[in-house]
């Protein structure tokens, strides 16, 4: 027999017990093998390897080339052991020469032995399975670096393309800015040209009057669309200083009352403001304020009707103020509240008096509140009125 | 003999399906313990690394490199210093190959091909292995680096990347990030799988952790004034090394270039075309694989066939053009860098050039 045929054969019970011996010549004291369990006829020392070894079969269905030891009695050398989990069986091939467990077997096969068929067969699916397993782990890691490179390039462009997106977005806040700034001068000038006429505007038929006021009040509202377009293109461009010094708030309030009254009496709206006792001081840009107050104070006005009541309070709250206006208007759908501080949103609610408006007013107010690292909300109900919130800190810190 | 060159080179190319299993064969037949000796793995491993062997053989025979032959000697050196495999084996194995292909090759094929593997023979026993670590005590960022790298190697991807963040907070540029932490460590990471020391696994993660770890810097990487000088960087199809190819993009992006990067798996078709749509000043290639020369050389040729693109220089980089000094120019680009930073002062100098014309 060549160097290959030295083994052992067996055929096991899934607890370990040698059910079969086929072939042995290894040493004769192996003969009377059957019975036993596998473990009990290695080295007592070593016994933890065969006992690992069957747990590997019963778990993986397959162990390869495991070196066991026999008692020094039946062989000196290690010998090299294969084994398979097959319907319930266990089959155990033993060679005294490391892995060449092909030509073993095919020495084997001489004998014609089904179990060595099964055992082959076996073999070469298990083997097969880990090459193949092996190349698509391989297959996998490179597929991963290839999605990796394609996240990071697209990453690249994204940032790419927001750095663009942002100097694109400059230059429409500078290209409205021009535009705004450079379409005020005449129409400042057209404004000025109308009151003149209007001054002079006896010899006219009524008519003409009416022509001459319905132009007047258009320039008006477009001056006030430019100044927000300006507020808001300064805005956008982070260009929205504030300079921040102590002012009294209820001054402040008072004096946007003062400027505004003449608007709610035109409708038979009360203004009515109660100033708390003590004085209301806070360090804030005071004409930012006065902008964001006027605003709260003319759209209460504009969806107010005639004979309500609008309602300002100022109150002092821990190290902020809050400021609200109240008014008995036509209130806001809930849907719409959330769409109040974004720019261009107009809801669905309309001007008690036909006023109009630009839908940039609470953006721009959101945004000078903001600067202020203050607040700003509203509350309101369908029918119920609204009120309008801003907060601010009483100090910068 | 370009020709015959390139002759021999396919002839070689057949080969590398049917020739490896032979020289194992006969590399058994003269040394019969090592039939015995070799594992199923191992001998499955010494066929693979015979196809590498054709491979680099027959693409340096194709672009006439002794030079790259022996880079690829000087690296199997290295490599296999760390296993347990005797030098004699591996000689020897070229030896069989030489003969294996002389038997193999038309007449006039033999004696290039002999002469490249009897070059490369001598060139493996004389070559020492490379020992020195790539994060040199010069590196102005060594702690970093090192640092960074071990983060790495340990799997700790989010303290490699905080590492690097609050490096940048402490005033690193980027551009010395990507000089001396990332450049240097990836170079690192390539020559300790060399050395056995990190597994292929390793080297990927470490890799695509850097990848991502770069492009959570490119918020501060875009802020440079564009200068109205434009960059496609690309890397050849097919290409998993794309690292170095981002690193050039992005170096240049710094510069002031506007940049643009396709990764490897852009298909031709759409990089010509955006190559028309951009209308870039440079075209930048890289191939890291020596057998991705040759795509990269046929990509050469299309856009030289475009007469819409007469304006647009191409620059080459990478591992292979490294070595072979003229390869660049042999596959048709106008210049090659072995760095970014000489990257950018190519590609300043050519188009200065072209303008001044």
């Amino acid at each position: 027999m060549n160097e290959f045929g030295e083994g052992i054969l067996l055929s096991c019970d899934p607890e370990g017990t040698i059910t079969k011996l086929h072939h042995n010549n290894i040493s004769p004291l192996l003969d009377d093998a059957e019975g036993k369990l596998f473990p009990e006829i290695f080295m007592r020392e070593k016994i933890g390897g065969a006992l690992e070894f069957l747990m590997e079969i019963r778990n993986h269905r397959a162990s390869f080339s495991r070196e066991l030891f026999f008692p020094m009695k039946i062989c000196k050398e290690p010998v090299y052991f294969n084994g398979v989990l097959n319907e319930g069986e266990i089959i155990i091939l033993g060679s005294r020469y490391r892995m060449d467990l092909v030509k073993l077997l095919s020495d084997f096969m001489l004998m014609n032995n089904e179990q060595i068929n099964t055992i082959r067969s076996l073999i070469k699916s298990e083997k097969d399975l880990k090459a193949g397993r092996k190349k698509t782990e391989d297959l996998y890691i490179d597929d991963m670096m290839k999605l990796n490179n394609e996240l990071v390039s697209m990453h690249r462009e994204m940032a790419k393309k927001n750095k663009e997106l942002e100097e694109y977005n400059k230059l429409k806040n500078q290209f409205l800015g021009i535009a705004a700034h450079d379409l005020r001068n005449p129409l400042g000038q057209i404004y000025n040209i109308l009151e003149i006429v209007e001054d002079d505007a006896g010899s006219l038929s009524q008519e003409m009057r009416n022509f001459i006021a319905m132009a007047k009040s258009r320039s008006q509202y477009m001056m006030s669309m430019l100044n927000e377009l300006l507020d808001v293109s300064a805005i956008e461009s982070g260009e929205i200083n504030i300079s921040p010094r102590p002012a009294d708030i209820v001054s402040i309030v008072n004096a946007v009352i003062n400027f505004n009254n003449h608007l709610a009496v035109k409708k038979g709206i009360s203004i009515n403001y109660d100033p708390p006792a003590e004085p209301l001081s806070a360090t804030v840009d005071s004409s930012k304020i006065e902008q964001v107050i006027t605003n709260f104070l003319t759209n209460a006005i504009k969806y107010s009707f005639g004979g309500s009541n609008i309602y300002i309070t100022t109150i002092r709250s821990g190290n902020e103020f809050i400021l609200s206006v109240k008014d008995e208007g036509q209130g806001i759908d809930e849907k719409e509240l959330a769409l109040l501080f974004r720019p261009f949103q107009k809801t669905s609610t309309k001007s008690t008096a036909n006023e109009k408006s630009t839908g940039l007013g609470l953006f721009i107010v959101k945004k000078i509140i903001e600067a202020h690292k203050g607040r700003v909300w509203a509350e309101s109900k369908p029918g119920a009125g609204s009120i309008f919130y801003f907060s601010v800190p009483l100090s910068r810190g | 003999m370009e020709d015959l060159n390139k002759r021999t080179a396919q002839r070689i190319r057949q080969l590398k399906n049917t020739l490896p299993a032979k020289v194992l064969e006969r590399h058994f037949l003269q040394i019969p313990s090592l039939r015995n000796k070799y594992s199923e793995r191992q001998k499955e491993l010494y066929v693979e690394d015979v196809g590498y062997h054709i491979s680099y053989l027959s693409e340096s025979i194709a672009i006439e490199s002794h030079a790259l032959f022996a880079e690829y000697v000087g690296w199997l050196k290295t490599f296999f210093s760390t296993l347990p495999v005797p030098e004699s084996d591996l000689i020897l194995s070229f030896e069989i190959l030489r003969d294996a292909l002389d038997e193999n090759l038309d007449a006039e094929m033999k004696p290039i091909s002999a002469d490249y593997l009897n070059r490369g023979i001598e060139h493996f026993k004389n070559t020492h292995p490379l020992i020195n670590t790539y994060i040199t005590d010069d590196n102005p960022h060594k702690e970093i680096a090192e640092k960074y790298l071990n983060l790495l190697i340990d799997g700790d991807r989010r303290g490699a990347a905080k590492l690097i963040m609050d490096a940048h907070q402490n005033k690193i540029s980027v551009r010395e990030l990507y000089l001396n932490v990332f450049s240097v460590t990836q170079k690192e990471t390539g020559r300790l799988w060399q050395m056995n020391k990190i597994s292929v696994a390793q080297e990927h993660y470490i890799t695509a952790a850097t990848q991502l770890i770069m492009s959570q810097l490119y918020p501060y990487l875009f802020n440079a004034v564009h200068r109205g000088r434009s960059i496609i960087v690309s890397c050849a199809p097919g290409e998993l090394h794309e690292i170095g190819a981002r690193m050039v993009a992005d170096m240049f992006e710094m510069e002031g270039w506007d940049s643009y990067y396709y990764g490897a798996n852009t298909p031709k078709e759409s990089l010509l075309k955006a190559i028309s749509e951009k209308k870039p000043d440079v075209l930048a290639l890289s191939a890291t694989m020596i057998f991705n020369i040759s795509s990269i050389e046929h990509l050469i040729t299309e856009v030289r066939n475009e007469p819409a693109f007469d304006r647009v220089k191409i620059l080459v980089g990478g591992y292979p053009f490294s070595v072979s000094d003229d390869l660049w120019r042999k596959i048709g680009a106008d210049g090659f860098a072995g760095n970014p930073v000489d990257a950018i002062a190519l590609a300043e100098s050519l188009i200065e050039k072209a303008e001044a014309l």
